[in-house]
């Protein structure tokens, strides 16, 4: 999974200065062009379908003129950019991209199945050097495995975590049960799209271990129907694909990848995370190989570099963790990215998530299945409960359809109270 | 019982056929709706039973089918397979419900809902999943498949069962039909046609059977009807048609006039209907006041009393009425008992139309003024109107039946008459012009028109002769010309004499001041120049006399008593004309005063009466000058153009001479007409009168016989006013004086003498041929002059327009216009645009002295302050 703040100064800025470098470095390429005239270069093009920010500009222009050097060839990278897992599994399918970066849960997802059907290829190893200092719990995981092969190398991981105000709430929230609390009904906002994350957080605030939030037999019943019903009802909004420093205005709690905390500190809004204490379900976004590069070799082989340049520990930590505002994958970019943030107010609460994180698991279609439809007939009730009040949305803004997915925000209308 | 009413009778007692055909289609039907209840009874249930077996097994393989996708929530494959199954017509609903009684799919089959009059059932079974319980499946089921089913086949067995009982329907009723239904039809048919009347008609049946029997006795008793029949029916149509081809109307009444019978003209003539007139009194047919008449004659008719015919009047339904001719006469029985009358009307409208007509024709054609008589072809006169009678002081018994030529005279009817009348006969409409003699109104002028008229046969039978007066339009007609010509006459002399006014205005200004400073008296030279002066005079005098023709003289008039005139012209003639003339005087005019120009006036007598005397020169005789009051009537003004209707003078000169010749009388007022010698006369005498007498709104005529004489009439308009005593005024020696005069002309030869005579008498003289130039030196000056003197006629500014710039300047300043040629009204304008003197040209030295005298002695125009006057 992976996160980008779109609007924010410190990226369009970074974006300036890789800009630069790129130049610097075209530059530098085209005189040693001129040196090696002699050679003959060859033209390679890799194309990307990765979440935003995953490629930064100025680590593109380092690692093609570090190809052009070693290889003589001119590379190019087509970056895209996904919206949601369905973008990597289409693209894969018609054959558009050599490389994906999809969660750690989706490679084995009944509905894709990567690493079976073909669609990507083993990565090896020997051309990731940089693979052995991966953290101990990311290395050769289920999910990336396949007949004893690597099919995904984790770049960045991070968590669908419990965000607030804290203008407004003094103190840290303890607990997912805060969004039941009534005091803050229609105050808070939750993802729309991914409709487990609401399964997992509603399960693990009835109390439920985390181990058993992944799947529905172990869970379902009344209270959690309940719970994920009142979730969605009181819910003031949701967001879909990516939480914005926009959506948070005005709004005590939220769900979110967290990505967003750059650009909100620098528009003067306090949010910080809160560590609850059932547990922050966790996401590990990988690199994969595209089954377009399976009779290219030479590429192959520079697709993975490129991953192996990700994991360097600078470039984990400062151009990507600390620049999305999400956690670097290897120890040593660990080491240097908890040394940059010492100074951050939300230094102590990171830490602590990354010792009480509980990862995503691979859901089995009965699951999965059962959790979209829970999901959907609680937005069908508050779609209900909307009707039964016959108030108009104030704000103007397309009611919420059932799958919850109408917009980037659904806005409901404040309650009374407020 | 008529033959007629037969037929009628069976129809509403019912007839066999119909009763058969009801019957065995009542039976029929019975039998069709019984079979078809237990077939469809039958059909239904089966079919319903064997459908509950499907439904079972349909739910059975559902079952089956989404045990695992319930297992997985696959709920969008769920959806589709129960909308699969929602597409059988026999399932109602589908209800998909999971482990946790979560209604997870209901699927409606639309087309099913509205068939609830149906039989419906549910069902409803257990899903389950590796021997596990995973949800339910319930499914509604209804048989509206097995109605359509059923009510389909129902309808193939209806039109199956319906064509059997059809074709054993069509069978018997074609057995049935040609043995019994068609004999009795043919009878049927046979009876009607004759109780209808025709007897003539028999029954013909092919078969042998009881029915034949029946029909041949049938016939024969027709036979024996119909030849009674006949004989009656023969009797009958002779009378009706006589009686409905008639076209009077028929009636019959009975003793007490009430009507019995009446044929149908009455209808149409009058629009009535008959029925409306049956039984009631036949004088109801009559307008009401000839009811009593009728009644009168009824009476009368019924005492055996022979009645004549007389007319009555129908009234129609449209109200309008009808002039009728009636015979009424008794009617007897056969035994000469008496029933009733017979009236037979006939209409006479038309014969009372043309009589009417006739009497307004007569009436039209004896009040027109026209002539009108009516010859045939022998030339008899056939017919004639009262003017024919009156015109001719006839009568009726003298005329018809005369012929033409016995009555006008043999040579005026082969020569004026009998060519035209052919020419008629032949069938043309002749018009034409000709002179004839009245006995009362003498010699007149008519318009004549004839026009044949036909018989019967189309043919030409005779002439209508119509003649009308139109003696007073040809008296117009030949005024007009004449004054026509007389104008255009005139228009020409006018213009040329304008253009020798100034050629002879230089010749004797420039003369008389040779005359006057550079030739000694008894010189000559002077003897010479007298003469040259003497022809100019002359020339002046007779562009005078032209311009007087012409009526662009423009001659001061004033109210003036003509008498005192006459009196002193016949003086002065008396002493030129020979002893051998006697004068005579003939003054009876109390009122003689007209507006008039007394000199003009003594040119008028002086110059007819001189011509008088010439025409008496050889012979002698009396020259009679008359002057009597008269009134001219309006018709009479209107015939004589150019005088108002009213009191007018009318002077008369008569002379007993030779007369004029009826080819000259016409050109006698033309210029220079003349029948004198040349170097006696001008030929101007005459026009000159002619011209003042039309500028004096009179009329002159003549009347002359060739060794009798001659005598002119000249008509003015009265006047009833008192004249005022005419000045006379002597002449005037140069008079000389002071003053500054700016003399403005553009012909240099008068402006040069005109500048040495005023010198010469003292005058400061500032002389200009550019009027433009000659404004400029006033207005460098303005107190410079005490005089202007200035031409009208001028290129770039004309002396009216010189006049209204001096006067910008200086109001005050006298000035005198001098022109050649004057239109009516000029005078006017130069008064209006203060002109001080209005003077005409050519002006003598001693008339320019004179002027400038008068007008510098009184600047002021204290004589006559609102405008100008005028000098000739």
């Amino acid at each position: 999974m992976g996160i980008m703040s779109s609007k924010g100064l410190t990226i369009v800025r970074s974006r300036f200065i890789g800009l630069v470098f790129a130049v610097i470095f075209s530059i530098n390429a085209s005189a040693a062009d001129g040196q090696e005239t002699t050679g003959r270069v060859k033209n390679l093009t890799l194309r990307l379908l990765i979440w935003e920010g995953y490629a930064p500009e100025r680590e593109q222009a380092v690692f093609i003129s570090t190809v052009r050097r070693k290889y003589n060839i001119k590379l190019k990278l087509i970056i895209k950019n996904a919206s949601n897992p369905d973008d990597f599994f289409n693209a894969l399918r018609k054959g558009e991209v050599e490389m994906i970066s999809p969660a750690h849960n989706l490679p084995k997802d009944s509905r894709y199945n990567l690493t079976t059907n073909g669609l990507t290829l083993p990565i090896d190893l020997n051309h990731v050097p940089n693979y052995r200092h991966i953290a101990e719990d990311l290395r050769h995981q289920p999910w990336a495995m396949e007949n004893g092969e690597v099919f995904a190398v984790p770049v960045l991981q991070g968590p669908y975590g419990l965000a607030y105000n804290a203008d407004i709430l003094r103190n840290e929230p303890k607990s997912w049960n805060i969004l039941w609390d009534p005091r803050y009904s229609g105050r808070y906002m939750v993802s729309g799209d991914y409709y487990e994350l609401s399964i997992y957080i509603s399960a693990l605030a009835l109390g439920y271990k985390p181990d058993s939030i992944f799947s529905y037999d172990t869970i379902k019943g009344d209270p959690l129907e309940e719970r994920i019903r009142q979730l969605a009802v009181n819910a003031h909004s949701f967001w879909t694909g990516f939480d914005k420093a926009v959506h948070f205005k005005g709004k005590v709690l939220a769900t979110s990848w967290r990505s967003t905390f750059p650009e909100l500190n620098n528009l003067g809004e306090r949010w910080r995370i809160a560590v609850p204490q059932e547990g922050t379900t966790w996401w590990v976004d990988t690199l994969m190989i595209g089954h377009t590069l399976k009779n290219n070799p030479q590429l192959r082989l520079i697709a993975e570099e490129w991953i192996n340049y990700l994991l360097e520990p600078v470039v984990q930590a400062e151009s990507l963790a600390l620049k999305l505002g999400i956690y670097p994958v290897t120890a040593p970019a660990l080491i240097l990215f908890k040394k940059k943030q010492t100074h951050s107010p939300d230094a102590f609460n990171q830490n602590r998530l990354l010792k009480n994180h509980i990862p995503w698991k691979v859901l089995k279609t009965r699951s999965r299945n059962a959790f979209s439809l829970l999901w959907k007939e609680a937005l069908q009730a508050r779609g209900g409960r909307r009707s039964e009040e016959k108030e108009p949305f104030p704000d103007g803004h397309e009611q919420l359809d059932e799958r919850g997915v109408s917009g980037d925000v659904i806005e409901k209308h404040p309650p009374a109270t407020e | 019982m008529s033959s007629r009413n037969i037929p009628r009778q069976l129809n509403s007692q019912g007839s066999l056929k119909s009763s058969f055909t009801f019957w065995l289609c009542f039976a029929m039907v019975v039998t069709s709706l019984i079979v078809m209840a237990v077939d469809y009874n039958l059909i239904y249930k089966r079919t319903t039973r064997a459908l509950k077996v499907d439904v079972e097994t349909k739910m059975a393989r559902a079952v089956q089918t989404l045990g695992h996708p319930l297992w997985l929530y696959d709920v969008n494959f769920i959806r589709e397979f129960s909308e699969i199954l929602t597409n059988d017509r026999s399932v109602v609903r589908v209800t998909v419900i999971d482990e946790r009684n979560r209604n997870l799919v209901d699927a409606v089959n639309v087309n099913a809902v509205h068939a609830e009059n149906n039989l419906h059932w549910s069902l409803e079974e257990e899903i389950r999943f590796n021997d596990r319980k995973v949800g339910k499946l319930i499914m509604s089921f209804s048989n509206s498949e097995v109605s359509l089913l059923t009510r389909r086949i129902f309808l193939s067995d209806i039109i199956i069962l319906f064509s059997v009982l059809l074709s054993v329907l069509g069978t018997t009723w074609f057995l049935i039909n040609k043995q019994i239904f068609a004999p009795l039809r043919t009878l049927e048919r046979t009876f009607q046609e004759i109780s209808a009347g025709r007897y003539s008609r028999r029954v013909n049946l092919t078969m042998k059977n009881e029915l034949t029997a029946i029909a041949t006795e049938f016939n024969e008793m027709v036979k024996q009807v119909q030849l009674r029949e006949n004989k009656i029916r023969e009797s009958e149509i002779k009378y009706r048609n006589l009686i409905e081809s008639s076209t009077e109307i028929i009636f019959t009444t009975d003793m007490n006039g009430a009507l019995i019978f009446m044929n149908p003209r009455f209808e149409t003539w009058t629009d009535h209907r008959i029925e409306d007139f049956i039984g009631r009194p036949f004088t109801r047919m009559f307008s009401p006041s000839c009811k009593t008449l009728s009644e009168d004659k009824f009476r009368a008719c019924l005492k055996g009393e022979r009645i004549p015919l007389y007319e009555i009047e129908f009234e129609k339904n449209n109200k309008t009425v009808v002039p009728m001719e009636l015979n009424l006469t008794s009617q007897y029985d056969g035994n000469n008992r008496q029933i009733g009358t017979l009236g037979i009307a006939r209409d006479i409208t038309k014969r009372r139309e043309s009589e009417t007509m006739l009497r307004k024709y007569e009436q039209m054609i004896a009040s027109t003024m026209d002539h009108m008589w009516l010859i045939d072809g022998k030339y008899r006169i056939q017919a004639v109107n009262d003017a024919f009678l009156n015109a001719r002081h006839m009568s009726m018994e003298e005329t018809i039946g005369r012929s033409i030529a016995e009555l006008n005279g043999l040579k005026q009817f082969e020569n004026d008459i009998k060519p035209y009348v052919d020419q008629s006969l032949n069938g043309e409409n002749v018009r034409r012009h000709s002179w004839a003699e009245f006995p009362d109104s003498g010699r007149r002028y008519m318009d004549i028109s004839y026009h044949p008229i036909y018989d019967a046969d189309k043919h030409v039978s005779g002439v209508v002769i119509s003649e009308r007066d139109i003696s007073k339009r040809k008296r117009l007609e030949d005024q007009l010309k004449q004054t026509q010509k007389m104008e255009a006459i005139g228009t020409l002399a006018g213009g040329i004499a304008h253009d020798f006014n100034n050629i002879l205005s230089a010749i004797i200004g420039f003369g008389e001041m040779i005359e006057m400073f550079d030739v000694n008296e008894n010189s000559r030279l002077g003897t010479r120049l007298e003469y040259i002066l003497k022809g100019a005079y002359r020339a002046k005098d007779l562009i005078d006399q032209i311009l007087t023709f012409s009526r662009h003289s423009d001659q001061e008039k004033k109210p003036l008593r003509l008498s005192p005139i006459l009196k002193e012209a016949l003086y002065l003639l008396r002493a030129s004309i020979p002893s051998t003339i006697r004068i005579k005087e003939a003054i009876d005019c109390p009122n003689d005063v007209t507006m008039a120009n007394p000199t003009q006036m003594h040119q008028i007598l002086m110059n007819l009466c001189t011509n008088a005397a010439q025409a008496m020169e050889t012979g002698g005789g009396t020259l009679t000058v008359g002057l009597c009051p008269c009134k001219l009537e309006k018709q009479d003004a209107a015939l004589d153009a150019g005088l108002n209707p009213g009191a007018c003078i009318q002077l008369s000169i008569s002379d007993n001479g030779s007369g004029i010749e009826p080819d000259g009388i016409e050109r006698i007022f033309e210029p220079f007409y003349t029948t004198k010698k040349p170097g006696e006369g001008t030929g101007m005498g005459l026009a000159v009168v002619h011209g003042i007498v039309n500028d004096h709104h009179g009329i002159i005529k003549v009347e002359s016989k060739m060794g009798e004489g001659t005598t002119f009439h000249v008509l003015l308009p009265g006047l009833d006013v008192e004249p005022e005593t005419a000045r006379t005024t002597s002449a005037l020696s140069l008079p000389a004086g002071k003053g500054n005069i700016l003399f403005v002309d553009d012909e240099k030869p008068l402006v040069t003498y005109s500048k040495e005579i005023l010198e010469y008498l003292g005058y400061g003289v500032e002389a200009q041929t550019s009027s433009v130039e000659a404004l400029e030196t006033f207005l460098a000056d303005p107190d410079r002059f005490d005089l202007v003197i200035t031409d009208q006629t001028m290129p770039d500014l004309e002396g009216f327009d010189l006049a209204e710039r001096i006067h910008s300047v200086r109001p005050d300043m006298p000035i005198v216009l001098c022109t050649g040629f004057s239109s009516p009204g000029t005078e006017e304008t130069a008064a209006q645009r203060g002109i001080r003197l209005f003077v005409k040209k050519p002006v003598g030295p001693r008339q320019l002295a004179d002027i400038v005298n008068r007008i510098l002695a009184n600047p002021a125009n204290e004589e006559n302050p609102n405008g100008s006057r005028t000098d000739h």
